[in-house]
């Protein structure tokens, strides 16, 4: 009796098998290495805002502090919009009359807030306080990269849990001191993040409740 | 066996909800959680903010404002003449880091008055915080501008608790007694780390 498959189906079976194999690990893998890429995290994605904001010429041009507007960085968990009564006093002459600002002329006549677009956004289940990180050596610049170069402020870190965590298990080579918090461009040196973490008490905390409630 | 049939079907059916009171980001209920996010706009109220607004007329329990001296400013209804607060070394480095990002703005690092801001703001400029005029006033009145406003200057309340109104006060009457006058506080400059630090990067950019 002649064979019931001819024998190039044993091939067939094998590749078959290794497909099958290749599909159930590689779809996941790379669904995970997708996650990661920029495309996913949105990283580098400019975002368009109500206000053409730029802040090459506050920060650079005009040497305007971060906390003079985003002033509830040090003390609370979230950095801060500033209200539109932070920007009418210098623009109450300078501008003021440009097409760019027109919603801010808008939100001052009707008293409703601007509606700035999020840039940095983290999910739901991320606490995440900016006064900690602040008042402990933790540079704006560090996760926001450069605004000061920036003429649309787009998310410069990928904020992925391995990037949070990556800081958490060793914080000493990201910290600075307190007096250059806000200074972009900062040159970090080697020997004295352990020098500042011991100053500041600063810890490696990685235990899940740190971020996750 | 009927009778399980429509057991399973009323199970099953429980689960389901009209597509349209789904939210968007439903894949992603816990990313995107039904919770108020500071600053977050809002649809289901007559303001558009998430974050209320106290209701007219009154005021925090942490509210300094009324609180004697410290708070107000004022001594049986005339500026204070001394900082109410113990003047530490403490106290006068808070100041510092508060005057560098909130008045050197626009009176310069060393109060002179000048600073880039300044310069592209039009008249009224900023006046400078080191004339005798200015050297003159009480340090109750001095607070009560941060505190306030005065002119174009915008109050510095929100921006700043008591305690630290009261250490830029601090801070600025040490700058008005000291003399030294070096170029990088005469500069029209806001923050001279800073300033180096965008300085440095700007010349190695150049020279690249």
């Amino acid at each position: 009796m002649p064979a019931l498959f001819p024998h190039w189906t044993n091939t067939l079976a094998r590749a078959t098998l290794i497909a099958v194999l290749c599909t159930l690990v590689g779809v996941p893998v790379a669904l995970m290495a997708w996650v990661r890429t920029p495309n996913a995290t949105r990283q580098y994605e400019p975002v368009a805002q109500p206000v053409a904001f730029d802040h090459r010429i506050h920060v650079t041009g005009q040497r305007i502090d971060c906390r003079y507007c985003h002033y509830s960085a040090e003390r609370s968990s979230y950095a801060g919009i500033p209200p539109t009564s932070v920007c009418v006093p210098c623009h109450s002459t300078a501008w003021m009359s440009s097409d760019v600002l027109a919603p801010v002329r808008q939100s001052v006549s009707s008293g409703r807030p601007l509606r700035w677009n999020r840039v940095d956004a983290l999910p739901g289940f991320v606490y995440f306080n900016h006064a900690i990180h602040v008042n402990k050596g933790v540079g704006c610049e560090s996760c926001h990269g450069r605004v000061d170069r920036m003429a649309q402020v787009y998310q410069a870190a990928p904020l992925t849990m391995s990037w949070c965590v990556n800081c958490h298990r060793n914080p000493a080579p990201h910290l600075r001191p307190l007096s250059a918090i806000t200074t972009m461009g900062y040159v970090s040196q080697r020997e004295l993040g352990p020098q500042l973490a011991q100053k500041y008490h600063v810890r490696s905390l990685t235990t899940c409740t740190t971020c996750h409630r | 066996m009927n009778r399980a049939c429509v057991l399973v079907v009323i199970i099953v059916a429980a689960a389901c909800t009209k597509s349209s009171e789904r939210e968007p980001g439903d894949f992603e209920r816990m990313r995107i959680q039904q919770r108020d996010e500071p600053y977050a706009a809002s649809g289901r109220l007559a303001i558009d903010e998430r974050m209320r607004h106290p209701p007219a007329g009154t005021m925090s329990r942490e509210s300094e404002a009324d609180s004697g001296a410290i708070g107000s400013g004022t001594s049986a209804g005339q500026p204070v003449t001394q900082v109410p607060l113990a003047v530490t070394p403490e106290l006068l480095a808070l100041g510092h880091e508060k005057f560098d990002v909130f008045c050197a703005v626009c009176h310069g690092a060393g109060g002179f008055g000048g600073s880039i801001v300044a310069a592209n703001m039009g008249a009224p400029r900023p006046p400078s915080l080191r004339s005798a005029a200015v050297q003159a006033l009480p340090p109750g009145f001095v607070f009560n501008i941060a505190t306030k406003g005065i002119g174009r200057m915008p109050p510095y309340a929100p921006q700043l608790t008591a305690r630290e109104r009261w250490a830029v006060v601090a801070y600025l009457e040490q700058l008005q007694r000291s003399t030294s006058t070096s170029a990088e506080q005469r500069e029209d400059s806001v923050r001279a780390i800073g300033i180096r630090g965008i300085d440095s990067t700007l010349a190695a950019e150049q020279q690249r």
